[in-house]
């Protein structure tokens, strides 16, 4: 059985891996190749990475970094920031990564979704949607990190991503951006019952509760978010468990325990007692 | 024992070296003929479509040294989703074109086959058919990270795994020294680092 995704999003600016708030703020936590490492040894089942360092759109594209902060990555890896021909994506994949994200250049230039689909297999190809919500039912997509809004409805731009050939959607909610109030529910179930791909539902976790309402009620394929995996201790292994507790079917490695943790009322880790350390099994398996 | 990953412009080469020299081999990256001939075991990744994937070994010259690689030295091969496909005689996607045909059987898509969502993304369990050196150390129902829109179908004498998703897809194929995986055992965790190493040690 298909297992749905917990994703860790991560973003990186100037080499560092940051954290966004309303795609304004952004703030320091530390070097890629530690973040990346410890997300893929503690059970996240995909990892995104999106370059958002201002600059790079002028300067000489460099992949050889990427490179290096995967290199220990034994989960898939999507990488996104600043796609804008066939020839960065086969960089991209070249130095390791397994699919490219693509966002504010896919909007400008559509045909790059088809040629990308054609030379690397639709599954390649994911199409990153940043998009703000007015009033009740006016969903708009957003390019240039969120800056430039197209007047597009968000639906249609979905739509027209998956007959281009995007083999999934990444949907970003920028009123929730790092807002920690849970996911928009409504817009990603309007997607994800738009389309026939897969939808990456992202922007406004908070409580390790709101992975599950994602997948439940969004309907999403997979669910991603960035800050709470940064400052929480064992926190993709909670995220797991409290999925597992909605019956939600997911990938579940022997090295993390997961079926006896039990939880606050805010979805946080209660500490295991005396008894429960003793009998758990913590060896980290050979190959 | 030299370890060669075949190198023919499209794929993910470098995360499959990273898996190998994980496992403490030294592979080489290759699309020399000679360096090929020279190597005992070979693995072909794959990311993309059929039709340039194969257009690619053709221009490299590579698609009648594969086959004399294996087919007439016996030499072991890994291929890995659409390097398992490329075994194939041809593929649905794109136009149609050969492939090195080393496993009798052809590419269909998925999408024509079932009602759910397509690309088959994400992690999925695996139901072992046969026995095979590939698995040692792993039981049915170990979850592996599939990405793809195609998959091989083939006579269940081949199939040594297969996948549900809509229907029941061939998830890994063996035929003597002829070995694919659909899935990505690059990107599945230790789990598929272990058939890796099952593989190389086979």
């Amino acid at each position: 059985m298909l297992k749905k995704r917990l994703v860790a999003c991560l973003l990186i600016k100037d080499n560092l891996i940051v954290q966004s708030v309303g795609f304004k703020k952004y703030f320091p936590i530390g070097k890629p190749n530690y973040s990346i490492e410890f997300v893929a040894r503690w059970d996240v089942d995909e990892i995104i990475l999106l370059d958002i360092s201002k600059n790079k759109r002028d300067t000489q594209k460099d992949y050889s970094q990427l490179k290096l902060f995967i290199k220990k990555c034994f989960v898939p890896i999507t990488f996104g920031g600043g796609v804008t021909s066939l020839e960065d994506v086969h960089n991209i994949i070249n130095s390791g990564a397994d699919r490219v994200s693509i966002n504010t250049n896919a909007y400008l230039n559509p045909n790059l979704i088809r040629k990308t689909s054609e030379a690397y297999g639709q599954q390649c190809i994911v199409v990153s949607i940043d998009y703000k919500v007015f009033g009740d039912n006016d969903k708009r997509v957003f390019i240039n990190g969120g800056t430039k809004d197209t007047g597009k409805n968000v639906i249609d731009w979905a739509k027209e991503c998956e007959e281009l050939g995007a083999g999934e959607i990444l949907l970003n909610s920028i009123n929730r951006d790092g807002k920690g109030n849970g996911y928009d529910i409504k817009t990603i179930n309007e997607v994800s019952t738009a389309l026939k791909i897969p939808v990456i539902a992202c922007g406004g976790v908070g409580k390790f509760n709101d992975f599950a309402e994602g997948i439940n009620q969004g309907g999403a394929s997979a669910v991603a978010a960035a800050n709470i995996f940064h400052f929480v201790e064992h926190s993709t292994i909670i995220a797991k468990a409290n999925m597992l507790k909605k019956n939600i079917q997911i990938r579940l490695n022997k090295i993390a325990q997961y079926k006896d943790r039990k939880f606050d009322k805010y979805g946080r880790l209660i500490m295991l007692d005396e008894d429960q350390l003793e009998k758990a099994d913590w060896t980290i398996k050979e190959y | 024992m030299q370890i060669c990953i075949i190198n023919y412009g499209m794929g993910n080469i470098h995360s499959v070296y990273n898996a190998v020299k994980e496992l403490g081999y030294n592979p080489i990256v290759s699309n020399k003929c000679d360096e090929i001939s020279n190597s005992d075991i070979f693995i072909l990744p794959g990311v993309g479509a059929f039709e340039t994937a194969m257009k690619s070994l053709n221009l490299l010259g590579l698609t009648d040294k594969i086959k004399n690689q294996v087919l007439v030295k016996k030499k072991r091969i890994l291929g890995i989703c659409l390097g398992m496909q490329l075994f194939a005689e041809y593929s649905e996607e794109g136009n149609i074109i050969n492939g090195l045909s080393l496993i009798p059987g052809k590419v269909l898509d998925l999408k024509k086959k079932i009602n759910l969502r397509v690309p088959h993304i994400g992690w999925n369990s695996i139901e072992i058919m046969q026995d095979s050196k590939l698995f040692k150390n792993i039981g049915s129902n170990q979850d592996f990270y599939f990405v793809h829109r195609y998959f091989y179908e083939c006579k269940q004498e081949y199939k040594i795994s297969t996948t549900n998703y809509g229907l029941n897809f061939t998830s890994a194929i063996q035929m003597d020294n002829i070995y694919g995986v659909q899935f990505h055992p690059e990107r599945s965790h230790n789990i598929g680092i272990r058939l890796l190493k099952n593989f190389l040690t086979i």
